[in-house]
């Protein structure tokens, strides 16, 4: 059977065009700036900066900008003609709501059972936390002292079979981290939705009324520290004003700031 | 010829900007009235300046007809042997009384930036718990640049405005490259060294950031945003949730670009991404963001309605 050739598709090439073209844009603003610093330090100019010595690095700027135009054409182009709808992370889903629902948790409101079933599920995520991390460290170690060993390289030696021997020595193990992390994700997943439902289980236990007390509490202690922040703020406001604050803030307000824009 | 305008007045009503964006732009807009200004490059001198604006705008920039309110703080507080600074707290206070970090998602102009910058379509860097953990570094920044620094620094008469001096990018973009492409005042090229390389690559940097991430400043600098976060629980302009509608599925979490833990903490810019997503509409705007809002476009109506769809059989099934 003749097997279908797999192509990347265009709009993720876009994204990666847009991703390249606005990192290297940035670092060739960088570079423009420090070059422009830098050279006139060095030719000992008394004034680095300079129509002349910025239209000397006119070259840098502009690919910079045109860079910058180009993504955001390729941008435009993914948008309209693609019409690219940005993918939901499903993977992070489950544990973003399980992190979430955690940050909720109320453990004192759960009956025994329901604590011990959630303890045990806790106990079981940090164990296949800890045995992940010891298996991915241990497989990294293999390749890291393959790579760190001066022996396995030389320069004169053939260089085609140096690299078959590094990929012989290093993949494997690249893929042993690979496959710990996905079973560990896997067997963390069904923990965690274990743990999910012990969680969602707590909200049906809180009342309404419990709720409804606890708001109008919540909205007095509010509406007291709201009232006291608003008449703190306007006796601040007319102390300032008589002391002749209002007249400071415009002085400097209306003078150019040399810290501000970078003078000094 | 009936079907191409059928297509293209559709097309037009599917990409008018959402209410939040014309919100953004207009306040950009009026914290940056003094157009002229960007033809003269001179900065604004009338007395509207002695005013902060809420958001994020450097009194500098050509177009500016307020003061930034985190520039203002900083020079009271470095003022701190021979004045006070009564009158920024108290409208800081004020505007954090009122809208909290709403003033992040709606009245921002280098927000706006950040979130335009952020639409052109490049791999993004989602958050984690990392970034959970970084965006706790604007606090810090907060506590050490705008008030320790410039406090030291105003005991010995120095006024250094320290966040603005080596930090802020809405300076540099709107301030100092505002001012300095105007051929008018080729002057202050002269004066530029070190500093002026250092603030730009912090510009740039932000800048290309914004694009592979949400709002990385915002998230991890900003302590205009940090002030303002002390108030998200007591805003009278903001999001709520309804906790008798809530059942804590998470999805609000999930779909919010900020580091928060839940809707209406620390982190939440208010910018109600959440409102439409929630399957048992819990969320909602109080204020007067609750008539501009909510402007639901067809699909997310729709990703409602399957969501609501699903957890209702989930949650029967699982719950009950």
């Amino acid at each position: 059977m003749e097997r279908e050739k797999k192509v990347l598709p265009l709009p993720l090439i876009f994204k990666i065009a847009t991703t390249i073209l606005c990192v290297v844009a940035g670092f060739l603003l960088i570079w423009a700036l420090g070059d422009i610093y830098f050279a006139g330090k060095e030719e000992g100019l008394s004034n680095v900066y300079s129509y002349e010595s910025v239209a000397k690095r006119g070259g840098l700027i502009i690919t910079a900008l045109s860079f910058f135009v180009l993504s955001l054409i390729a941008s435009l182009v993914l948008h309209f003609v693609f019409k690219d709808k940005e993918k939901k992370r499903t993977k992070r889903e489950i544990f973003d709501q399980y992190d979430f629902l955690k940050s909720k948790k109320d453990l004192s409101l759960l009956e025994n059972e329901e604590l011990a079933l959630y303890k045990q599920n806790e106990r079981y995520l940090l164990i296949v936390n800890i045995i992940c991390i010891v298996l991915s460290l241990g497989l990294l170690v293999f390749p890291v002292a393959y790579v760190v060993n001066p022996n396995n390289f030389d320069a004169h030696g053939d260089l085609l079979e140096q690299a078959i021997s590094l990929g012989i020595h290093v993949l494997p193990f690249l893929f042993g981290i690979y496959v710990v992390l996905v079973v560990s994700y896997l067997i963390k997943e069904y923990f965690m939705k274990k743990s999910m439902e012990v969680l969602k289980r707590l909200k049906m236990k809180k009342k309404d009324e419990e709720v409804s007390q606890d708001d109008s509490k919540e909205k007095l202690i509010i509406n007291i520290i709201r009232g006291v922040i608003a008449l703190t703020a306007i006796t601040f406001i007319i102390v300032g004003a008589i002391n002749g604050e209002v007249g400071e803030v415009l002085n400097k307000a209306i003078n150019i700031c040399t810290e501000c824009i970078g003078l000094g | 010829m009936q079907k191409i305008i059928s297509n293209t007045w559709s097309w037009i009503k599917n990409h008018i900007p959402n209410r939040r964006h014309i919100v953004q732009a207009f306040a950009a807009l009026l914290y940056n009235a003094n157009l002229k200004g960007y033809i003269t490059g001179n900065i604004y001198k009338g007395a509207s300046k002695a005013i902060c604006v809420p958001g994020m705008n450097c009194y500098s920039c050509p177009g500016a007809i307020g003061a930034c309110p985190l520039g203002s703080l900083q020079n009271a507080l470095a003022g701190a042997g021979h004045s006070t600074a009564f009158y920024v707290i108290g409208i800081l206070l004020m505007y954090g009384l009122i809208f909290g970090r709403t003033i992040c998602g709606w009245l921002c102009p280098f927000g706006l930036l950040q979130d335009m910058l952020y639409k052109i379509k490049t791999f993004k860097i989602t958050k984690s718990k990392f970034t959970r953990g970084l965006s706790y570094l604007k606090y810090f920044l907060l506590l050490t640049l705008v008030i320790i620094l410039p406090v030291v620094y105003g005991i010995q008469n120095l006024a250094v405005p320290a966040f603005c001096k080596y930090i802020c990018p809405a300076g540099t973009f709107g301030g100092a490259y505002g001012l300095l492409l105007n051929p008018n005042n080729e002057s202050l090229l002269e004066m530029l060294g070190a500093l002026f390389t250092w603030k730009s690559l912090i510009m740039v940097f932000f800048m290309v950031m914004s694009i592979l991430m949400f709002r990385p400043f915002c998230r991890f600098v900003c302590p205009l945003g940090a002030i303002y976060s002390f108030f998200n629980k007591l805003n009278l302009v903001g999001i709520t949730v309804d906790k008798k509608k809530c059942t804590k599925c998470g999805i609000c979490v999930k779909e919010c670009n900020m580091d928060v833990k839940e809707v209406g903490d620390h982190e939440c810019i208010q910018c109600g991404k959440c409102i439409p997503g929630c399957p048992v509409k819990a969320i909602h705007f109080r204020g007067p963001l609750a008539y501009l809002y909510p402007g639901y476009s067809k699909e997310t109506l729709e990703n409602r309605e399957v969501r609501a769809k699903t957890l209702s059989n989930e949650g029967g099934s699982k719950n009950d």
